[in-house]
């Protein structure tokens, strides 16, 4: 599937903002199962500076300086991405999740073992014993690890309410387990914390989601928000498995990856740093365009 | 497994047998004689008497105290609380066993240095096996968004810290490394300071080898790894600000080497390039040194920091090759006890040497069989955070219950990657003075290595701290208690160059960014000279307002009281609807000459002073400083509740005091960039203060004269009234007198003048920014004086709201920076 996709972040400041710094992750990964043929970054007002660079875990990370009394501050992330599907192995088929969190215990780095750095605590994913209990039931005694990955998600996606009343960016993921609900980026740390807490090594994804539009109705332009899911890895075989616990599916041509890391706080799409402003309201519209409609 | 074991290197297993025996003793040998090096010293320590010990302590504590009257003020204005005790009584390292030490911490260096350039880079030391990745994959402390970055200067480590521990056989052992932000080295030099003029004789006689060298090859080397850049280069040194428990060893460091001290607020990032706001503009910034912790330093880059302290953008800057930060970010990584370990195998494959320090017997517990056997015998251990982030460690074992060593034990197995067990060591022992005597105490001694461009190079000397007897020395508090300088003799090196404690005065002066002065401590001088003025207006018509207050109040007396209790609504030391009753004036006035919860009281007034002059400590002298700090003293809430006798004296003095601080500003200070704000502030709130006595004087009847006196006495300016005019107060000849006569240094003309005078000589293009309109504002308030008619009550109010409005241009202009003055 090709995509024509706008991200626009808007910020309202409620005085006025003499200086501000900001980094973006908003560039779609070039992947085998992704290509990103084009990505700009508008940004007003226009900033005074701006580079990019690789960030730890391959992301394109934009920075750029805005300066200058401004009120308002828009940045629009438009690229062209073409996802390929992904072919998913046979769940039953990939080996037995403890197999592929003993492989990470090794005293030397191969590329088989890399993964490994994907399963300790991180700043918004903290481990203990509560969220491998919850994930214990899915993962029994040498069951396979995609399978036991399919029954973690469908337990998510069946168990938790999507609310985004209930939550907000701040909310730790400890608190989301006990209310049972929360948004895509909750349930996403939610499941990062029960697989790392088994020891097993997975990451965080964020990135966009084409919705279908309801039969009979045209899509509607800026509903669609960022999403995020999680990836697992599965083996020197299987590699990294995307699994997305919101929608209960396996990712395929209609996740779009933007960026990953060890959880949000890594790959938050913009943030900034600003200078002389009170409050400011932040809205975001994102819209993810199947090409072929286009023409 | 066996691999595992070989990995984490057990070359300390030697150690561990007899570091956990009988404490080795510093000054004497096992046949009870004193050790060839402690021969001069010990003999002379051994013959005080107790009265000199006790001379000699006071001495000491005084000396530190003058260094350092600062933590007074900072622990009241919720900053640090006390200072670093010093013991007089130094450490000698013996001058045979020095050498070995010092290649072992040169060595140490080099390695650590290797090992962070290879994580933040290539990571071979992963694939190889000589790490484990879990240790790398598991720390906070590792800095994701420091991979990659090449640092300028090709260095992560300046400078670095080891504490060392000797063991009972005499061997002296790593305990720990400090490669972030080493604190101690300010505090090496007021210690030897202190320490080399009270036992001079023995300090010559030792021929102690001398510590200036070693601080100018730090600046020297600071300056070597600055990005190419044509013009003159600047540094700053960093601070987290004056609430750190460092910060007074930060602002004394940050003088001796000639670098401004700046807070994150001072800095800004422009273009991807660092700049320093001083009052001429931006200056451009090529090198810190860094006192502040990784994740502090910078919001953008770290989730959550320090709820937007820092310096946003900085990163970015280090990132590009536009500054060079010491040490560098990710560098406090290689501190984690974790790493121990693993060192001597690295220095063995990568230098083909052995390490030549041994380390105190440590583990960390992500591997099986290592925290099998450790967990085994957990009672010989402390258990310390492998990262520190446990609020419970360091804890020892030995010290645990069953049940409480049950679940430390789970814990370890839940996570064990976070923890490191190291042995619980008995170091050694050195005589300390405890008052009136000499007891021997557990001692450890921080060495300070520096990265030159040549290769490691390192002090001479350090700071020994002083533990409690039983205490594991990695429970000991690392801000508290007592410290000693350590002495190394060293006939041969050149005593010539006193260097010591010398601060580089004049290096400093050919330093360009050493003579302007950063915005915020412009703006904090500003509120020192505001502040003051307030006090003393306070303190004034308090003064005349109490001498009002007496038990057989006349008539005339009471309205005279009157009178004056309008004049402290009037000034807002009490809101304008207060009424007051006469029963409890006296209790009013007490509270606002004693009580700092009361608002606008003096000593209210005086911890506003105070928290903005601590912020430009190293702006003011230390004789104003010493004033600053008796002020609290004076203001201090007596045990009894003080008769009006006694609070009348209390005032005398505090005027005085004020006066005498007026008078070091006036006669003491250097008319720089900071006193011309200093100044400015003060003439503001002076105008403003005759303002809202004038403005209470014409909204009175006017029949009624009694507000003109205390007046009059509030302006210090009633002789002069007397000798021109000889008669009853008179509004038009008060106003003339305080508002017009510009001969009158009080009143608000003369102010005006001064400020006219004063904003014309600030550095910085005249037309640029707010310039001309802060001088056009100025303007039209002088022009108000060519009038000759007395202003009524609204006009003064406006006259106020006007210099308000100009006191928040020079804010804007100077201050926030709002509009961008590059240089």
């Amino acid at each position: 599937m090709k995509y024509r996709l706008t991200h626009r972040t808007t910020y309202l400041y409620e005085g006025s903002v003499t200086v501000s710094h900001h980094l973006a992750r908003l560039a779609p990964r070039n992947l085998p199962s992704q290509h990103c043929p084009w990505h700009e970054l508008e940004i007003s007002p226009s900033p005074v500076s701006r580079g990019v660079h690789m960030d730890s875990f391959g992301n394109s990370t934009a920075y750029f300086e805005v300066e200058g009394k401004h009120e308002k501050m828009q940045v629009i992330a438009r690229s062209l991405v073409e996802v390929f599907p992904t072919l998913h192995p046979d769940p039953l088929g990939t080996p037995p999740w403890e197999q592929i969190r003993d492989a990470c215990q090794v005293e030397k780095l191969t590329p088989g073992s890399e993964a490994g750095a994907f399963r300790f605590g991180s700043p918004m994913v903290p481990l203990g014993k509560s969220f491998a209990q919850y994930a214990a039931v899915e993962f029994s005694p040498g069951r396979p690890i995609l399978a036991a990955v399919l029954g973690l998600t469908q337990r998510i996606f069946s168990e938790f309410k999507f609310d985004p009343r209930a939550t907000d960016v701040s909310t730790p993921v400890s608190e989301v387990l006990k209310k049972r609900a929360g948004v895509c980026q909750d349930f996403a740390h939610l499941m990062l914390a029960c697989l790392r807490s088994l020891g097993l090594p997975a990451r965080y994804v964020s990135g966009y989601l084409e919705t279908v539009p309801p039969p009979g109705k045209v899509r509607l332009t800026g509903a669609d928000a960022s999403h995020a899911w999680v990836s697992i890895f599965c083996g020197d075989r299987a590699g990294w498995i995307d699994a997305d616990p919101t929608n209960n599916v396996l990712p395929s041509e209609r996740h779009i990856t933007v960026a990953w890391g060890r959880d949000f706080s890594d790959v938050s799409p913009l943030r900034g740093v600003t200078l002389g402003a009170g409050g400011q309201t932040l809205s975001v519209a994102v819209d993810v365009m199947p090409v072929a409609e286009m023409d | 497994m066996a691999e595992t074991i070989r990995s984490q290197s057990s070359s300390s297993q030697q150690q561990s047998a007899d570091v956990q025996g009988l404490a080795w003793d510093e000054i004497t040998d096992s046949s009870g004689h004193l050790r060839p090096h402690w021969q001069s010293l010990g003999l002379k320590i051994q013959r005080w008497n107790a009265e000199e010990r006790h001379a000699i302590g006071a001495s000491a504590a005084g000396m530190i105290a003058d260094l350092g009257t600062t933590y007074n003020v900072y622990s009241d204005a919720g900053g640090a609380g006390q200072p670093y005790q010093l013991d007089p009584i130094p450490v000698l390292i013996s001058p045979s066993e020095w050498p070995l030490i010092a290649a072992g911490l040169a060595q140490r260096m080099r390695l650590i240095e290797a090992v962070l350039a290879d994580l933040y880079g290539p990571q071979t030391l992963l694939r190889e096996g000589l790490i484990p990745p879990d240790l790398v994959h598991s720390s906070p402390a590792f800095l994701q968004y420091a991979r990659g970055v090449q640092p300028v200067g090709g260095r992560f480590l300046l400078t670095t810290g080891c504490d060392l521990v000797r063991s009972a056989s005499g061997q002296w052992t790593v305990l720990r490394d400090h490669t972030s932000a080493p604190g101690g080295l300010g505090q090496v030099l007021e210690n030897r300071n202190v320490v080399s003029s009270l036992l001079s004789d023995q300090f010559e006689s030792l021929q102690v080898a001398r510590l200036g060298r070693f601080f100018n090859q730090e600046r020297s080397t600071l300056q070597s790894i600055l990005p190419a850049r044509g013009d003159m280069q600047n540094v700053v040194f960093l601070t987290p600000g004056f609430r750190h428990p460092s910060y007074f060893e930060h602002a004394y460091k940050a003088r001796l080497l000639g670098f401004p001290l700046v807070e994150p607020a001072d800095l800004t990032v422009r273009e991807r390039r660092l700049y320093l706001k001083t009052l001429a503009g931006l200056r451009r910034i090529d090198g810190v040194a860094c006192r502040i912790e990784d994740h502090d330093l910078d919001p953008l880059e770290q989730w959550g920091s320090g709820g937007g302290s820092g310096v946003p953008g900085i990163v970015e800057a280090w990132r590009t090759g536009n500054v060079a930060l010491a040490n560098t970010p990710g560098a406090g990584f290689a501190s984690s006890p974790a790493l121990m370990p693993f060192l001597p195998g690295i220095c063995r494959k990568w230098f083909g040497e052995e390490i030549k320090l041994p380390f105190v017997e440590t583990w960390w517990l992500s591997q099986p069989s290592v925290r099998r056997r450790v967990l085994d015998q957990l009672h010989r251990y402390v258990l310390l955070p492998a990262f520190g982030r446990e609020s419970l460690l360091p804890i020892r074992c030995a010290n645990l219950s069953p049940s409480a060593r049950k679940q430390w034990m789970a814990t370890i197995e839940e996570r064990p990657y976070d923890f490191v067990a190291q042995l619980d060591v008995t170091p050694s022992e050195a005589p300390a003075l405890e008052g009136r005597s000499i007891r021997q105490r557990p001692i450890v001694w921080r060495a300070f290595s520096l990265n030159t461009s040549d290769g490691p190079v390192v002090l001479p000397g350090g700071l020994a701290r002083v533990g409690k007897t039983g205490q594991a020395p990695q429970l000991w508090p690392s801000h508290a208690g007592f410290t000693k300088d350590v002495w190394i003799s060293d006939p041969s090196s050149d005593l010539s160059t006193k260097t010591e404690v010398k601060s580089p005065r004049p290096e400093k002066d050919r330093h360009p960014s050493a003579l302007e002065v950063p915005s915020r401590i412009a703006e904090q001088l500003f509120w020192v000279g505001r502040c003051a003025e307030r006090i003393e207006l306070a303190t004034r018509l308090l003064r005349v307002t109490l001498r009002n207050v007496s038990g057989e109040a006349g008539r005339l007396q009471q309205e005279q009281l009157s009178a004056c209790l309008t004049l402290i609504r009037g000034a807002n030391l009490v809101p304008k609807e207060t009424l007051i009753h006469p029963p409890q004036t006296l209790k009013m006035l007490t509270a606002l000459i004693h009580e700092p919860s009361t608002r606008g009281s003096i000593p209210s007034l005086t911890r506003s002073l105070l928290l903005n002059a601590a912020a430009a400590r190293d702006r003011l002298s230390d004789d104003t400083w010493r004033f600053f700090n008796r002020l609290e003293g004076i203001v201090h809430a007596p045990a009894t509740p003080p008769t009006v006798s006694e609070l009348l004296r209390t005032l005398d003095t505090l005027v005085l005091h004020l006066a005498a601080f007026a008078g070091m500003q006036a006669e003491n200070m250097t008319r720089g960039q900071g006193w011309r704000f200093l100044e400015v502030g003060r003439r503001i709130e002076r105008a403003l203060s005759v303002l809202k006595l004038l403005r209470s004087a014409a909204k009175a009847d006017p029949g009624n004269s009694s507000l003109l006196d205390p007046v009059l006495e509030t302006c210090d300016s009633v002789m002069t009234y007397r000798r021109r005019h000889f008669s009853r107060p008179r509004l038009d000849a008060v106003v003339d007198l305080i508002f017009f006569d510009v001969s009158n240094p009080r009143s608000v003309s003369f102010q005006i003048g001064v400020i006219e005078r004063e904003i014309s000589l600030f550095s910085g293009d005249p037309e640029f920014g707010l310039m001309p309109k802060i001088r056009e504002h100025l303007h039209e308030l002088d022009r108000r004086f060519s009038e000759r008619r007395a202003p009524d009550a609204v006009e003064f109010t406006a006259i106020s709201s006007s210099l308000e409005v100009f006191a928040d241009m020079i804010t804007q202009h100077y201050f926030s920076h709002s509009v961008r003055r590059v240089y």
